[in-house]
């Protein structure tokens, strides 16, 4: 049974967020770690093989088969991150109903059930905006067949609804992100199946979506600033050489780079584009799932889905301000 | 305190680096960067880039110092009102020190800057970093004539000395002192040198950081890392103080200073860091005791 969680304020909800990565920050890292370790190794190989040859003389058979180990290591580093992510909601959402999960726990409880659902909540979550995408994309087409047939005034009424259709289609497609954002916490939090999970974030968010959309926007805002002042450091340094390589073409040429020149430098890059993309990934890991678990469980207060009690036994607690 | 330090660093630190990106860049829209944005003829790509970055300085420079006001100090200051006390003087440890305390700082400052040049050079020639690009990259910082001179000690030296060293030593080295103690100038010099976002010059930063915060700790006064702030970037200024046909007016200290100075520089910052240690052990007693009694602090 849940314990009593009350509804937050903005300074509660970053400063709930903040001490349960300060609590669970080694649980975490050994979670993403072990989940996306590997993949990112692997996309670091696939990388150093796919970028050396650019420009080469090397037979297609081989650029392709770089090409194809390249996309399957960014779909496995992909399933990777959403099971990192999951197992990390679980130890999240355990920390706010005072359970204390081992990382062993967790990754048990993901692969009990979690991960086959929340693999399902995102094909089935990519399938509808992808279909929309779709559908969006053929009817402009067609427009734009039609209004090429048409006369000048055609063309630009057309051109006019093109425009206005693409901002609308953004529009819906950032309405329903938000909608279904905490599909996959509801997933690794409570035992919902895709379905459900997807039923329950739009549900959750209903009557909450401005709040919600401003909230995340600025949590991601700050995550990104957090992760960016470490992870430039270590990217630099992971990417020393190509950095180098670059600065005495440079620096040979007077600023001027000819096209073998920049297929040479291309050439360079690799590996260090998947160690880069793997730090920032990680750290990434550590904060995001904190935050989104954090909302989940603001969203169902606010949705009187916690027994209303006088005192708040078990729960984190909610200073207007840090100490 | 841990808490409420790192996330008045994230949260000071995004509304900084988001605030002057938007604000640099409506800046350099309404002056304009002039020029067709392609090269004329016989122009090569680093004239380009050189006439870009002297066309631009203007407006980078004014946003640089506006933003660091309203975007870095002001959210600081508020902060520490919401979430501290209302003697935000008291809290940032805003009073008089001893005039020996400034001079020693100021001292580390000089001696240090032949090692923070020194560590910079090393790296940007592991780099193969070309000198154009250095040129394009400082010219933001250099002055061609008095009044640009004093203009650029404004934004260069004398902005920051406030409104980072508030930041930094005022608010964060202070609140995570409240809990880590002596370990808070390790933790705050490495954020020092994170925030710049210039990996280059990371490992200086950061060592610069900790001298800067060592001060403020063993002062108990944001005064005398200040003033070493103001020393340090003063230098990198006036290094970068040219003539109008490009020739440094302060020839001996433009070119990369020699081993020996190197030397003397590390030994003598150390020597001034031992120093200051043991002046600021008779005032700390004194300092402490004064603190507790006159700043009230919420909790």
């Amino acid at each position: 049974m849940d314990s009593q969680f009350l509804p937050l304020k903005l300074g509660d909800i970053i400063d709930t967020t903040f001490r349960l990565i300060g609590r669970t920050i080694v649980r975490n890292l050994i979670i993403a770690v072990v989940f996306m370790g590997i993949p990112v190794i692997l996309v670091t190989l696939a990388s150093r093989s796919f970028y050396s040859q650019i420009g080469s003389e090397i037979d297609i058979m081989s650029k392709l088969s770089s090409a194809l180990l390249l996309w399957a290591g960014w779909i496995l580093f992909s399933i990777a991150s959403l099971l990192a992510e999951i197992s990390i909601c679980v130890v999240i959402g355990g920390e706010l109903i005072s359970r204390t999960l081992t990382v062993r726990e967790a990754i048990q409880e993901l692969f009990y059930d979690k991960w086959l659902y929340g693999i399902g909540q995102a094909l089935l979550k990519g399938l509808v905006l992808a279909g929309g995408a779709i559908a969006f994309g053929i009817v402009i087409a067609i427009m734009g067949v039609v209004a090429a047939a048409g006369s000048f005034g055609a063309k630009a009424v057309a051109g006019l609804f093109i425009v206005v259709a693409f901002m609308v289609f953004f529009s819906f497609m950032i309405f329903f992100l938000i909608r279904w954002a905490f599909s996959l916490t509801a997933v690794a939090v409570e035992p919902l199946g895709p379905v459900a999970a997807l039923k329950k974030s739009w549900n959750l968010v209903k009557g909450n979506w401005w709040r919600t959309f401003g909230i995340l926007v600025l949590l991601y805002i700050l995550t990104g600033f957090a992760v960016g002042i470490v992870s430039t450091p270590i990217t630099f340094g992971g990417m020393w050489h190509v950095y180098k390589n670059f600065f005495s073409i440079l620096g040979s040429t007077g600023g001027k780079l000819s096209p073998g020149q920049l297929a040479q430098f291309q050439r360079s890059f690799g590996p260090e584009i998947g160690i880069s993309i793997g730090v920032s990934s990680i750290l990434s890991m550590l904060i995001t799932p904190v935050f989104m678990v954090v909302m989940y469980f603001d969203l169902r207060a606010r949705h009187n889905e916690f027994p209303s009690e006088e005192t708040a036994a078990g729960t984190e607690p909610s200073p207007a301000t840090p100490a | 305190m841990t808490t409420a330090a790192v996330l008045g660093f994230i949260i000071v630190g995004t509304i900084y680096a988001y605030g002057l990106g938007i604000f640099g860049f409506i800046a350099v829209a309404v002056h304009g960067i002039g020029g067709s944005g392609t090269a004329s003829t016989g122009q090569t790509f680093v004239d380009l880039l050189s006439e870009k970055a002297i066309l631009t300085k203007a407006p980078i420079r004014l946003s640089i110092m506006v933003s660091e006001f309203i975007f870095m100090l002001v959210p600081t200051l508020w902060l520490i009102r919401r979430w501290h006390t209302r003697s935000v003087a008291a809290y940032i440890r805003l009073h008089k020190t001893g005039i020996k305390e400034i001079l020693l700082a100021v001292s580390a400052s000089v001696l240090f800057f032949p090692v923070n040049a020194f560590l910079s050079d090393l790296l940007l020639k592991g780099l193969d970093f070309p000198d154009f690009l250095t040129r394009i990259n400082s010219e933001i910082f250099t002055s061609y004539n008095s009044g640009e001179f004093f203009w650029v000690i404004l934004v260069v030296c004398v902005t920051p000395a406030i409104c980072e060293e508030t930041f930094f030593r005022g608010y964060v080295q202070r609140t995570f002192e409240r809990t880590l103690g002596a370990k808070s100038i390790i933790i705050t010099g490495i954020l020092f040198g994170l925030y710049h976002m210039r990996p280059i010059n990371l490992v200086s930063l950061v060592i610069l950081g900790m001298i800067i915060g060592f001060f403020f700790y063993r002062s108990k006064s944001i005064l005398p890392g200040a003033a070493a702030h103001f020393t340090n970037n003063f230098i990198a200024v006036l290094t970068l103080y040219r003539y109008s046909d490009g020739r440094p007016r302060v020839p001996y200290m433009s070119g990369q200073f020699p081993a020996y100075l190197v030397i003397i520089g590390i030994i003598g910052t150390a020597a001034v860091i031992v120093l200051y240690y043991r002046t600021t052990r008779q005032n700390f007693g004194q300092n402490t005791a004064r603190q507790s009694e006159t700043a009230p602090e919420a909790t």
